[in-house]
């Protein structure tokens, strides 16, 4: 699906050589001693959306504003479209950018701030009203034309601030957290409008967040950033599936980690143990030799919950249930195992786990897991 | 409730119950009435009462009179001298004029400084907040007679130029309305750069880097946005230097002696020397009634402005 799209979007030229509409080259950013950024490198091919994820301090932001030429890169160098902006000047670069805070002009009507970049740039009065309206269009706010920001809500206010940015048919437009100040539902339903839109115009984005669930929503791929450099930049679904280091895993989504010592490494399948259980992996050869020290992962939908020890060569624990909170669909279960870790299980609510019903807190249940799933990170 | 609050006040234990004691039934007086703490507001309303609102009125009823009139009879021959006169008209004419453009000059050089003052981080705020504020920590005096030194004919200022070669003759700062509206300008910038520093400091960074990032050059990002909406800071910081500077007196006479002559020096005139104290009174009023009415209009024409530009002015 997402290479079938990429094709269709132009990401590759007849030549079959990588477009890419933003490459950034051992890119360093410090403020004095600080460092902000290190030697970091990023590609992103036309009409992707690629997402910034990280704590705060992680320097999405810093990286964002670097592209937008707010900053300047301490060394590195930065291309847009294939050409070498690195010291251009914000205002020549042609990128849209949208912040937190809106940044609408309060002293300005909807179709002027609109119609701003169009104004700067001299282009003539009735040419730009027509444009205005277009964009205006685009994000469904024709009728709030002649108002002024703060009669708007805060969606609307976005939305202004979206065709203030697309107007421009910007090379690549940059979100710094847009939705962070909208409350739960606008802020899903403004996901949704903003990915379809950059869709449809195939325009590429960067996405700033420090909400996972936001970047799972509305990504092609997600670059996890942690202290100035990126963690693993990877689709949602490898991000959750193979995280690369235990940051990652701990950043997107839950698991419950167990540590652990490798046992032996045969054809692919590592043998771990700790006081209380032993445990397989296989899949990604992991490169860990015998006698080293390891935190084994599993995620709450790996794991599955029976009364009895499943069979004697298993990865499974045994444990003490602390909590269940009932879902609807699934119920989150909380377990001390006595391994010492508390574990998290989702559990579906299907025939085969009705038992579960039967049993409270304090009840002893074993918790299993597939060696495949089973990730491993240095402890 | 008064009860209640004698029975607090009688569970604080032994020295300090005998101290509230006898404040608790006023305590208790002061709780019943809800507008009460307007009692707070009268030392300060009394001190204005009788140092500033009596003497105003007391001085509005001088001009009333004439000088040596021993009936008494109330006249508006006081005002009708002051208009009558050329001369006198000249003064007014050219106090508002100095005071305008000592409003021009402190607006244009303390824009930059206010612009710096807002955007720049700690340790420059603090530079540019001291050289700003400094003339307010020296007496006008000793100050006005600094530039005395450095505006006259044989100063620093006039040496320099002459051996420059920029000028054959020395420049007439001193006792010049130019000198009086440098003194003036360097008196009263605080006025200006303060609010339009507060001013500036409240427009979003955010706004600055939309605007660049939009296409604006340095100049358009100024005049499309950081002016506009800095409007409320000039038009305070204006009418503080305003009328700070059209009611000044030592300043203009110290640097514009008998060339220059304005309605603080004219009202003194009147008073100390000629004891004149009718006519004087009537100058001291047509001088806060102008400056009142420019206000006021300055006041309607702003809100105007910036209920068309959607700016809080707050």
């Amino acid at each position: 699906m997402t290479s079938m799209q990429a094709l269709s979007l132009g990401r590759y030229d007849v030549d079959g050589v990588a477009q890419y509409d933003i490459e950034l080259r051992n890119l360093f950013k410090s403020y004095g001693s600080v460092t902000a950024l290190e030697a970091l490198d990023l590609t992103v091919p036309r009409g992707e959306l690629l997402t910034l994820l990280g704590p705060s301090g992680c320097g999405k932001t810093t990286l964002l504003r670097l592209i937008a030429g707010l900053l300047k890169p301490s060394s590195g160098m930065v291309r847009i479209a294939g050409k070498n902006v690195t010291d251009m000047p914000a205002h020549r670069r042609n990128i849209g950018l949208v912040f937190q805070s809106y940044a609408l002009f309060p002293h300005q009507t909807v179709a002027q701030n609109v119609g701003y970049g169009l104004r700067m740039r001299g282009v003539a009065r009735n040419v730009v009203a027509q444009k205005v309206a277009e964009a205006l269009a685009l994000v469904r706010l024709e009728r709030f034309a002649e108002r002024y920001p703060s009669q708007l809500s805060g969606g609307q206010q976005q939305r202004v601030a979206l065709a203030r940015a697309l107007i421009l048919e910007p090379s690549v437009l940059l979100l710094d957290e847009p939705f962070a100040a909208l409350d739960k539902a606008l802020r899903e339903e403004m996901q949704l409008e903003v990915r379809e839109l950059q869709r449809n115009l195939g325009i590429t984005t960067i996405f700033v967040t420090h909400d996972q669930e936001e970047a799972l929503t509305i990504s092609d791929r997600i670059a996890v950033m942690n202290a100035g450099r990126i963690e693993q930049i990877a689709s949602p679904r490898t991000l959750y599936e193979e995280p690369e280091t235990e940051f990652v895993l701990k950043f997107i989504g839950q698991s419950s980690i167990f540590p652990m010592q490798v046992e032996e490494v045969t054809d692919g399948v590592t043998a771990l143990r700790n006081g209380a259980f032993t445990a397989e992996t296989s899949g990604r050869d992991h490169g860990f030799l015998a006698g080293s020290k390891v935190n084994a992962a599993v995620r709450p939908g790996k794991m599955i919950l029976s009364s009895e020890r499943p069979s004697e060569a298993c990865n499974c624990v045994e444990g003490k249930i602390v909590g269940a909170i009932y879902l609807g669909t699934i119920t989150h279960y909380h377990i001390d195992t006595s391994a010492g870790t508390r574990a998290v299980v989702h559990s579906q609510n299907t025939e085969e786990t009705a038992f579960l019903e039967r049993l409270s807190t304090g009840d002893r249940v074993w918790v299993q897991w597939s060696p495949k799933n089973t990730l491993l990170f240095p402890a | 409730m008064g009860a209640m609050v004698a029975k607090e006040y009688a569970s604080v234990p032994g020295l300090r119950r005998r101290i509230y004691a006898p404040f608790s039934e006023v305590i208790g007086w002061i709780e019943r009435r809800p507008y009460a703490f307007l009692l707070l507001l009268l030392p300060s309303f009394l001190f204005m009462m009788f140092c500033f609102v009596l003497p105003m009125l007391l001085l509005l009823r001088e001009s009333f009179f004439v000088e040596g009139d021993a009936a008494r009879s109330f006249t508006l021959a006081q005002y009708a001298h002051f208009l009558g006169s050329a001369h006198y008209r000249g003064v007014l004419w050219n106090s508002m004029r100095l005071a305008l453009y000592v409003t021009l000059v402190a607006l244009v050089i303390g824009y930059p400084l206010a612009y710096g003052m807002a955007r720049l981080g700690g340790r420059w705020r603090a530079v540019i907040l001291v050289a700003v504020v400094s003339p307010l920590m020296v007496s006008v005096v000793i100050r006005t007679f600094g530039w005395q030194i450095l505006l006259r004919n044989s100063g620093p200022i006039n040496t320099t130029l002459l051996s420059l070669g920029l000028i054959d003759e020395p420049l007439m700062l001193l006792f010049s309305p130019a000198g009086v509206v440098i003194g003036l300008v360097h008196a009263y910038l605080p006025f200006m750069v303060l609010p339009l520093a507060a001013a500036i400091e409240r427009i979003n960074p955010a706004l600055e880097e939309a605007s660049r990032t939009l296409g604006a050059s340095a100049f358009q990002l100024f005049r499309t946005v950081i002016l506009p909406l800095s409007l409320p800071g000039i038009g305070a910081g204006a009418a503080l230097v305003f009328t700070a500077s059209i009611s000044a007196y030592v300043i203009p006479m110290l640097l514009g002696g008998e060339r220059v002559q304005v309605m603080p020096t004219l009202v003194t005139q009147q008073v100390l020397v000629l004891l004149d104290w009718s006519f004087g009174a009537a100058i001291a009023t047509i001088l806060t009634m102008v400056t009142l009415i420019i206000l006021v209009i300055y006041g309607i024409v702003a809100a105007r402005f910036f209920q068309r530009y959607r700016i809080e002015a707050k």
